[in-house]
């Protein structure tokens, strides 16, 4: 009995929190600079056991002291800054993209049933495809290859927003909507002022999906004809043999994606009427 | 006084499967005058809500019709307005903004939250306005959803058993609150519930609905004046009687 009624309750909230988002958040700094200290402990024996090989002597920049001052040196330099400026353009211009052809379209497979049905297979389809496989046709389609960067992240990040923004929209109480009609409402208000505020928790689910994504095709999508961005930077440290620069740029990309993700997360609790 | 509500041979069935379909009402055959309280008691699962939900024009009936004020119900309206079991407020408004929601749709915006405010004091959440209904337990929700069914206007008040969830002290303040409504607007109220107590104190008139399917199986005026006393013996002998009557319609 007990047992029904608190899934009875469960299913009233409709706005579940995220445990284990919250508890990191509340976790404290401490537990997640031990994490972070264990992981940097591990990085440099591993390296050390693994780069006193004599002939593996000449990737030592893979170190923690050689990519720590690469890091250094990363953050005084303007192409390092220009290439962060560069790559954050591209994510955010794709991801827009997305959500601008994406949101519509969930917010029409929510509403629809039948095209729900109809998009589920080729929608799953094409949602497992790698959207680097995308690349040669990108760029037969586009000219450029920043115009075919950017159609990748679209490509990559338009399925998280249409598949979370449809569940927002097949997961609002119908009951807000019974007393909207009763007062008046049009089709129109009915979306405006009952469907598009309860699906603002998915949605900004659904950006923080496309946010992480993005930020993980970039990079290989950098690698391909570029001259800026982070991705080029890596290719162009292998070429000259920097393992220290190329290190530290990856740890730039992981801090950055750290940094993009918690600022989304954020905006999440200050937008997001679920969790208070 | 005239006919507010005309229920003409109002039967509904539901499939619940390929195979099988449920038969909820068959035959409600109601009049409901002009500033009547209308208490329609019946057992859980007789039909109650379905048939509140076809005057509020939620559910189409599956064959009869109701009319209101003459008119055919066919589609949901701000003059009639049903207040459901489950409070149905909107959690990114406040409590004050909840109560002005259908006013602000239908293009109101004179003093609006002002006028919210006096509504909420009306159901005793003075105080509540800039609230999260997420903050409020379900009978303080429930109560602002009153205030919002109220602030409309209406004409017609359709509730469904909607202080089920609330503790009987609030109860009874809502039901003198009920009460007063009545007194000094000409609103029409019907009024859903299993709970005889409540029936006696609010209505002037109370339905039986029961049966397999459901129809109406007695009625009875209630000719008392407000505010009422559950001691008072002609009550009492009321009760006593349509108790009676139920346990007939058991057997």
């Amino acid at each position: 009995m007990m047992n029904v009624i608190e899934r009875y309750l469960k299913k009233q909230s409709v706005y579940t929190p995220q445990p284990y988002a919250e508890k990191m958040m509340n976790s404290g700094v401490f537990m997640g600079l031990v994490g972070f200290l264990f992981f940097v402990g591990l990085w440099a024996i591993g390296g050390y056991f693994l780069f006193s090989r004599s002939d593996l002597v000449h990737f030592q920049g893979f170190l923690p002291g050689p990519t720590l001052k690469g890091l250094v040196r990363l953050g005084m330099s303007a192409h390092f800054w220009a290439s962060v400026g560069a790559s954050l353009s591209r994510v955010c211009l794709g991801i827009l993209i997305a959500f601008i052809v994406g949101f519509p379209v969930g917010l029409l497979l929510g509403f629809y049933k039948k095209i729900r049905i109809l998009t589920y297979p080729p929608m799953q389809f094409l949602r497992m495809v790698s959207p680097l496989s995308w690349m040669p046709i990108a760029l037969l389609i586009f000219s450029s290859f920043e115009t075919a960067i950017c159609f990748i992240i679209t490509m990559a990040t338009v399925w998280p927003i249409i598949l979370n923004t449809s569940l927002g929209v097949v997961r609002v109480n119908p009951g807000w909507i019974m007393m909207a009609r009763n007062q008046g409402a049009t089709d129109r208000q009915v979306l405006t002022r009952i469907v598009i505020p309860a699906s603002i928790p998915y949605i900004l689910t659904s950006l923080r999906l496309a946010l992480g994504v993005a930020w993980i095709v970039l990079v290989p999508a950098e690698f391909l004809g570029v001259s800026s961005g982070l991705g080029y930077i890596i290719n162009d440290a292998r070429d000259t043999m920097e393992y220290d620069l190329l290190m530290a740029t990856v740890l730039a990309i992981g801090l950055l994606g750290f940094c993009l993700d918690g600022s989304i997360q954020l905006f999440r609790r200050y937008l997001n009427w679920g969790h208070d | 006084m005239t006919d507010k509500i005309r229920i003409s041979d109002i039967s509904k069935s539901f499939k619940l499967s390929k195979r099988k379909r449920k038969t909820a009402l068959g035959g409600v055959q109601l009049t409901v005058s002009q500033g009547d309280f209308l208490v329609v008691l019946g057992r859980s699962g007789c039909g109650k809500s379905t048939l509140l939900n076809i005057v509020a024009g939620m559910v189409s009936p599956t064959s009869g019709e109701v009319t209101v004020d003459g008119a055919v119900v066919t589609r949901p309206d701000p003059s009639r307005i049903l207040l459901t079991q489950q409070p149905t407020l909107l959690p990114w408004l406040t409590v004050e903004e909840n109560v002005a929601f259908g006013c602000r749709l239908r293009g109101e915006t004179d003093d609006l939250l002002p006028r919210a405010r006096r509504y909420l004091e009306r159901v005793h959440m003075g105080g509540h306005e800039s609230y999260l209904p997420g903050e409020l337990s379900l009978g303080m929700q429930q109560r602002v959803c009153l205030a919002r069914a109220l602030m409309g206007r209406p004409d017609l008040l359709l509730m469904d058993e909607p202080f089920g969830a609330l503790d009987t002290f609030t109860r009874t303040k809502l039901h003198s609150e009920m009460i007063r409504i009545r007194q000094n607007t000409s609103i029409t109220v019907v009024f859903v519930t299993h709970d005889l107590d409540e029936a006696l104190i609010l209505g002037n008139r109370v339905v039986l609905l029961g049966g397999e399917p459901g129809h109406i199986m007695a009625d009875f005026t209630i000719d008392r004046p407000y505010p009422r006393d559950a001691a008072d013996p002609v009550i009492y002998e009321m009760k006593r009687e349509i108790m009676a009557q139920f346990q007939e319609m058991v057997a």
